[in-house]
């Protein structure tokens, strides 16, 4: 793993196959040539892209070749709360927006988990248990950061289906306006009620005194969900009414009026769906598709209400402290899109989870399956690379602790890399921060030991390369000796569960241009 | 509704047909569909997953068509960049790489999906970051069970070729759908927006987008740099500025003076980012050059990211004049800007100036202002009283500046070119009182209204569009729009085939520009005999 | 409050682990109170300077009469699995609430092949086998850490969090992050040396190296 140093990483060869580097060429002669012998260079911003830990890494052994995340496809086994770990039913999930619909909320201010509280005695606080004895109101509290939903004046009579309580409840605890439909459109389908909580209402006020005197969400601009299915009744209306023939543009189709959106398509397309009223003269027909005129029909200007809601959003935010506004981070979490202030964030039910089987993206066949239930961790199949590819690992020899366990390394940021080739695999040494003990310092050798251990029933043999010197901000410049360039690793011995094993050695040198002197030579070896 | 065949008997079908013989390249990709989705009856009961993508330089938003907001966007920073297992950020001690120096030529670009300028961009990370963001996307919020049926992509309607390129590609490597279909981000906002003229003002990350749409077609297309990144760093500059008088009070403590990047400067904008009205910064840029703004209301700004983190007291009014003076350059004269980096405020009074004058009346008053800044309060009103402002002192004349010459004619101080809808609006019923007082023959007489002409007279009426008035209209955006037109099974006319696409790439499409040109050149009844037709494609406005 | 734990266990005089017939090894520096209600699973390690506060156990609902000896099952306070390691400094605190005013204590369970870094405060209701928690990290009262997870060093899991299983977490507070890969915990056929242990993996070895 990255984070303790030293640490390895093996570079899938997917990202070459996809490369778009052949359909550029005429552009670049004259990075033709050196398109083959382009070597692997882990310091381009692509390569973290096709970087990965060796726990990561899959292995099909029909293609025998390493299958890293993307060059593998996956299929949903189950559905689940991360919070709960209760398994959704695949009905269901989507028209929940993917979200867990039981009591799971987590916090929006810290992403905490929320718990249910109690409110009902004042005197204890309110991160009083929350047993059944309890009636009175229930508020979701943020153990982590206090919060609670009180903040944003929500309260709850019950203790169950917190969910559908908050898809009922405003923020400032005004009951939401039912949701005004066309009678005659059929978005029944497309518009579960289920779906509400994942689309909460701009609340009607970012002023800090607290629902004195909210204002009626009718004012204000209309939720957009609600916009979105008066567009699209509207649009579903014109489609089914619109007669194709009497729309601008249909006669003549030339290819400048190719763009998706021009009449004609649109024409064609209402005429497909509209087409039982094709029979009916053109003279006779109905007008031709319109654009939306009102609100109702999805409508929404720019006017003097929106000037003065604008107006008082920059009224709250000259007057109200800098935590009182959301954070990006918040917004970007946030179920409600429109969040601007603190107050008008909600709690956000979790996204679920998955449990995957993995195929290989080649010849598809099954790299893993986890077993199907959701609080088992054992898998049916599982084609590891781990258990196919020689493993490295790389430390520094004779460092004052490289005994386990570990933990206590410093969180070095290592940020340049030294690469060594081993056939397929890459491996990524970084070089550290000077903070760390592990850091390169100059003029004075450094020596590594790199170990492979092969799984395989048969001996390999390793060819070790890395380049002369090194770049990158830390340690550049500094020269590296393999000590043995070419060695065979045994296969491993069956049964005894002991791999063969051989070190190499390798010593790093460094040469420190950017002392004050510039001679680093060092006596290596 | 009718119901539509599957993709995967229309990929069947045109594997089957001779006249499109296919080298069987997909053919572990329809033995894969067929035992997926089994018999296409029975894929008429599932739900079906309408994809939508919006691209945008710095969002990817992925969501179901059908729905009003997309479920997740997708960001392009350079935590976004990370190696797998790579989880520095969240381990204490951590602090990130100092930012970019402001005067740096590519300030930000390490925030973005792609620079429109393809010279320089690596076309290839450009492919790994699609592909990551779509990945995730898929993992933690699509959670698809099933492969989606159709995709819908969302794209700027100027898009370089080489992009474009790697867009399809990547995402029909990535996720395995069928068919992509591609829609302008001007229409889609148009759809969004319930119009069918605009004008589109797309403030977003490296530009802003000036698009005259008219019956959902795009007509004439204009850009100004003056957009999100000038804007991020114009508030950049002002916090480093009032950091390093700060430090240089002596102030605070500790000695190095913090550079503040993208992040300090966006985290401001979404909190304190606002602007003014016209008239305010007019005359606050007056009084500003007379007296000192020591008295001016301040706003605290808490930076978290410096050790140790500070508190800024910036004045309120600062930060509106940092926003508008990246949008709206009043600082400078037109003159002195090139082409591309004018005011938004004259880029668009020049987009409508360009249209035809029937068009113009109808797209001035269906301005659409959209984006990721025009989240901005207070943005789209300056906006339109700047452009009132505009029409205002120039009229539609083209020429800005007479110099020594005179116009030829006065300048129209008339705001309202036209009659205002209330007076397009007839009244059709005063022959009543006139019937009692003399006798009329009835030859003479104005016929009894006719409760049917009336009736479509009134429709007419109602429906007679608002124009000639400069109107702000609020759009769902063109997330939504696509998404509206997914759900709604509207075929664009850019649809990428996936067989073919790999199998010819972009170059296949454009070969067939001319091709379709034709009044038959396709029908987009589906079932009709589909395998001949899918031979024809374009790639409309993208060609 | 703290007694220093020496009277059950078998006392070798040299070394600075006490090991017991179960294999189990624990340090002569550490802390241990209320030993009758600590269930050790064999073959774990309790480093230096641990503080397991096995004193702080359930009472009986019925009376507040603090029971000294095991009268029934539910007086464990602290149950830890076989192969676990908990590194120095670590605080071993069963989770608590106020329950009608009075101060409930409830069992504090960690699974098999459990390392806790160094300097943790660990108050979770249970910790499940095969769990890696980072150095200095804080998991507040009653959050569940599911199997083959990873904590992040530093990170502070907030109360009543689920970590669902195959998880990273970290951050303060704590969020999921990623996945642990496929190969978490495997440790490919190697014995001694620098691979006698992988993170998450079996940690026989590495209980066996503690001397």
């Amino acid at each position: 793993m990255s984070v303790s140093f030293p640490y390895t990483y093996y570079a899938c060869s997917c990202a070459d196959n996809t490369s778009t580097q052949e359909k550029r060429v005429s552009q670049e002669p004259q990075s033709a040539q050196d398109e083959d012998e382009r070597t692997f260079d882990p310091r381009s911003r692509r390569s973290n892209f096709s970087l990965y830990p060796i726990e990561h890494l899959l292995y099909c052994t029909e293609c025998h070749e390493m299958r890293c995340p993307r060059c593998v496809t996956e299929e949903v086994i189950c559905w689940y709360c991360p919070n709960c770990l209760f398994e959704a039913p695949s009905s269901t999930i989507k028209q929940e927006g993917h979200r867990c619909s039981r009591n799971c909320f987590n916090c929006p201010i810290c992403t905490s988990p929320l718990s249910v509280n109690s409110l009902e005695q004042p005197d204890p606080p309110p991160d009083d248990k929350p047993a059944n004895k309890f009636g009175g109101p229930y508020i979701l509290h943020c153990p982590y950061c206090a919060w609670s939903t009180l903040d944003i004046g929500i309260t709850f009579p019950r203790p169950s289906n917190i969910t559908g309580q908050l898809a009922k409840t405003l923020n400032g605890g005004l009951p939401r306006p039912p949701r005004d439909r066309k009678p005659s459109s059929s978005l029944k389908r497309s518009d579960p009620p289920t779906t509400h909580h994942l689309d909460d209402l701009p609340s009607p006020t970012s002023d800090t005194s607290t629902s004195s005197s909210p204002e009626p969400p009718s004012a204000r601009t209309p939720d957009p969900q609600d916009r979105y299915h008066h567009l699209l009744a509207f649009y579903k209306h014109q489609l089914s009414t619109s007669d194709a023939a009497l729309l601008p543009g249909t006669t003549s189709t030339s290819a400048s009026e190719l763009g998706p959106g021009s009449p004609s398509s649109i024409a064609r397309l209402l005429h497909m769906y509209g087409s039982s009223i094709r029979s009916r003269a053109p003279e006779s027909g109905p007008s031709p598709m319109r654009e939306a005129a009102t609100p109702e029909e999805g409508l929404l200007i720019y006017d003097a209400a929106a000037e003065a809601a604008d107006d008082a959003t920059i009224r709250a935010m000259q007057t109200t402290a800098w935590d009182t506004h959301a954070s990006v981070s918040q917004r970007l979490d946030a179920t409600n899109r429109h969040a601007r202030a603190v107050d008008d964030l909600r709690p956000i039910s979790p996204l679920l989870r998955t449990k995957r089987a993995k195929r290989c993206g080649a010849c598809r066949q099954i790299l893993a399956k986890p077993e199907g239930k959701v609080t088992s961790v054992r898998s049916k199949i599982k084609l590891l690379a781990l258990q196919n590819l020689p493993k490295l690992s790389i430390k520094p020899l004779a460092s004052p602790s490289t005994m386990p366990p570990p933990g206590t390394s410093a969180a070095g940021r290592p940020t340049s890399t030294l690469l060594t080739t081993f056939s397929s695999p890459t491996l990524a040494l970084p070089a550290l921060s000077p903070s760390s003990p592990f850091a390169l310092r100059p003029l004075t050798t450094t020596h590594y030991l790199l170990t492979l251990t092969n799984p395989l029933y048969d001996s390999i043999r390793v060819h070790l390369a890395a380049p002369s010197a090194l770049r990158g901000r830390h340690g550049a410049g500094s020269r590296v000796t393999i000590l043995c360039p070419q060695f065979e690793v045994g296969a491993n011995t069956d049964r005894r569960k002991k791999g063969e094993r051989e070190r190499v050695e390798k010593v790093r040198r460094e040469e420190a241009f950017w002392t004050v002197l510039g001679v680093g030579r060092i006596v290596g070896l | 509704m009718r119901a539509r065949p599957s993709p995967s008997q229309i990929t069947a079908s045109a594997l089957s047909s001779p006249n499109s013989p296919h080298t069987p390249i997909a053919g572990a990709y329809s033995r894969s569909l067929a035992s997926l989705y089994g018999s296409p009856s029975s894929l008429m009961h599932r739900d079906e997953n309408f994809l939508v993508l919006e691209f945008g330089s710095r969002y990817l938003r992925v969501g179901f068509g059908g729905e009003h907001a997309h479920r997740v966007a997708m960001t392009f920073g350079p935590e976004d960049e990370r190696r797998v297992g790579d989880f520095r950020p969240w381990l204490p001690g951590y602090r990130e790489d100092g930012p970019v120096s402001l005067e740096a030529q590519g300030w930000g670009n390490e925030y973005e999906l792609w620079d429109m300028d393809t010279r320089e961009l690596d076309l290839d990370l450009v492919r790994d970051k699609i592909e990551r963001a779509v990945r995730l996307a898929e993992r933690t919020n699509l959670m698809l069970d099933l492969l989606p049926r159709k995709m819908t992509v969302v794209l700027p309607s100027v898009f370089p070729r080489p992009l474009l390129s790697v867009v399809l590609s990547t995402l029909f490597s990535s996720i395995q759908v069928p068919s992509i279909s591609i829609i302008s981000s001007s229409i889609a906002t148009a759809i969004g927006a319930g119009v069918r003229s605009c004008l589109v003002v797309d403030v977003g990350w490296a530009e802003t987008r000036i698009t005259s749409v008219a019956e959902y077609r795009e007509i004439t297309h204009s850009r100004s740099v003056r957009a999100g990144k000038r804007v991020l760093r114009e508030l950049a500059k002002l916090l480093n500025e009032q950091v390093s008088k700060r430090f240089a009070d002596g102030q605070s403590e500790s000695g190095k003076c913090p550079t503040l990047g993208l992040n300090e400067a966006e985290e401001v904008l979404y909190r304190l980012g606002w602007c003014r009205q016209l008239a305010d910064a007019r005359s606050a840029s007056k009084a500003n050059l007379s007296n000192d703004e020591t008295d001016l209301p301040r706003s605290d700004i808490e930076i978290t990211t410096t050790d140790p983190p500070v508190t800024l007291q910036i004045p309120f009014q600062d930060i509106a004049a940092a926003i508008e003076s990246a949008l709206f350059a009043h600082g400078s004269a037109t003159k002195d800007l090139d082409d591309h980096e004018q005011s938004i405020q004259l880029a668009i009074f020049r987009s409508l100036l360009a249209l035809p004058i029937d068009v113009r009346k109808i797209c001035m008053s269906r301005i659409i202002v959209t984006g990721g800044i025009a989240n901005v309060p207070g943005l789209k009103r300056r906006i339109k009283q700047e452009l009132e402002y505009l029409i205002q002192t120039r009229g539609w004349d083209p020429v800005g500046d007479y110099g020594k010459g005179r116009p030829r004619r006065p300048r129209t101080t008339n705001k309202n070119p036209t009659p205002s809808p209330g007076a397009t609006k007839p009244t059709p019923t005063d022959n009543d009182s006139a019937s009692e007082e003399e006798y009329i023959p009835p030859a003479h007489r104005t016929p009894d209204p006719d409760p049917i002409a009336l009736s479509i007279q009134n429709r007419r009426a109602a429906t007679a569009p608002i124009q000639g008035m400069l109107r702000l209209v609020e759009t769902q955006g063109a997330w939504s729009g696509a998404s509206l037109l997914a759900f709604l099974r509207v075929k664009g006319v850019v649809e990428v085939d996936r067989d073919r696409f790999l199998k010819e790439g972009l170059a296949g499409y454009a070969k067939d520009k001319d091709a379709d040109g034709g009044p038959t050149r396709k029908s987009f009844g589906p079932g009709i005999g589909a395998a001949g037709e899918r031979g024809k494609w374009s790639l409309g406005m993208w060609a | 409050m703290s007694s220093r734990q020496s009277s059950s266990r078998s006392k070798a005089p040299k070394g600075e682990y006490i090991e017991t017939d179960s294999g189990n090894k624990v340090s002569r520096k550490a802390n241990i109170s209320g030993t009758a209600n600590i269930t050790l699973g064999g073959r774990t390690v309790i480093m230096a300077d641990v503080n397991l506060r096995g004193d702080l156990h359930r009472l009986p609902s019925s009376t507040d009469e603090p029971s000294a000896k095991p009268s029934s099952t539910s007086t464990h306070a602290i149950s830890i699995g076989k192969h676990t390691v908990i590194s120095p400094r670590c605080i071993l605190h069963p989770p608590h609430r106020v329950h009608r005013g009075a101060t409930q204590y409830y069992p504090l369970k960690i699974g098999d092949n459990v390392f806790v870094g160094p300097g943790c405060v660990v108050s979770a209701a249970a910790i499940a086998s095969h769990v890696y928690v980072g150095e200095g990290s804080v998991l507040m009262p009653f959050c569940m850490i599911r199997e083959n997870v990873r904590i992040l060093p530093g990170s502070v899991v907030p109360p009543n969090m689920v970590v669902p299983p195959g998880s990273v977490v970290g951050g303060r507070p704590a969020r999921v992050l990623g996945e642990v890969g496929e190969g978490w915990g495997v440790n490919v056929a190697g014995a001694g040396g620098a691979e006698m242990w992988v993170e998450g993996g079996d940690l026989r070895e590495l209980v066996r190296s503690v001397k």
